[in-house]
């Protein structure tokens, strides 16, 4: 484990960015067939 | 004649992922969906490509600490709630071959990692980075914000230890991390794993195969059914 007195965040600076085009058409999100939603949110709690 | 010589179908299908390598249901995720394409009948077909996302961007990048203790300061100790998510996790992971060991498993600012699998995916190697970069996190514990780990995992793949520290000496591929972030708040994105088929069929977390498999042949269908 390192350890700091200081802070130094590393984040990608959020200027805009080049990013792919959008779909052109919303995507369709195809349902869980079960209950739990199996992602990690950006809370970083994961169920 | 078959529609591959001609059209859409001569194309791969394209599955974009958004995931964090600190991110357990990534790691199943990675693996389910592996699982899926091989056990699709157009496999050779599906071209898997990753995106950077970070579940925890304000995490001071010169530190790291035991996930469990960071999720404790977050969530409560003796959550209840984090025993049965572990519980979960390790259950189905074992299903797919994985060794979650999360008692050693470590947080830390991903961007520099997220650097390797650019840096790799230049080199012809993103899916090889992705799955060495999940094993080191979830099985063996390493700290994936130290440079020598990273660039140590890079030799591992055939990479040179020098371009790896150079481009994280450098803050390299930060254009490209951008965009994908970018793309993921377009898309809407706000958890991680999220799938999507030929810019059409989403999948949000890591589901059973079964739904990889039915993403899998809606596309295959989708294709037929509009060819170019």
């Amino acid at each position: 484990m390192q350890s700091s007195t200081e802070t130094h965040v590393a984040v990608a600076e959020v200027e805009p960015a080049e990013a792919e085009p959008a779909p052109a058409a919303p995507l369709i999100l195809l349902e869980p067939l079960e209950g739990d939603s199996a992602v990690c949110g950006p809370d970083g709690w994961c169920d | 004649m078959s529609a591959s010589v001609f059209g859409r179908a001569a194309e791969p299908i394209v599955v974009d992922v958004w995931s964090d390598v600190v991110c357990p249901f990534c790691y199943l995720g990675n693996a389910v969906l592996k699982e899926a394409v091989e056990q699709f009948p157009h496999g050779s077909s599906v071209q898997v490509r990753y995106h950077s996302f970070q579940l925890n961007p304000e995490f001071p990048a010169d530190q790291a600490i035991l996930a469990d203790a960071y999720l404790e300061q977050r969530f409560g100790a003796g959550n209840p709630q984090l025993a049965a998510s572990h519980a979960n996790l390790a259950a189905r992971g074992a299903e797919a071959g994985l060794d979650y060991q999360f008692e050693r498993t470590m947080m830390v600012n991903t961007l520099d990692a997220h650097r390797m699998i650019h840096l790799a995916k230049e080199r012809g190697q993103e899916l090889p980075m992705v799955d060495r970069l999940f094993r080191a996190e979830f099985t063996e514990g390493l700290n994936l914000a130290d440079h020598e780990v990273l660039a140590d995992l890079a030799v591992e793949l055939g990479l040179d230890r020098a371009d790896a520290l150079e481009a994280l000496r450098t803050k390299a591929y930060e254009k490209d991390i951008r965009a994908d972030l970018a793309q993921a708040r377009q898309l809407g994105i706000s958890g991680v794993p999220f799938f999507v088929f030929d810019n059409k069929f989403a999948v949000s977390g890591a589901q059973p195969v079964d739904n990889f498999r039915q993403a899998l042949d809606k596309t295959w269908q989708s294709r037929a059914a509009s060819p170019a």
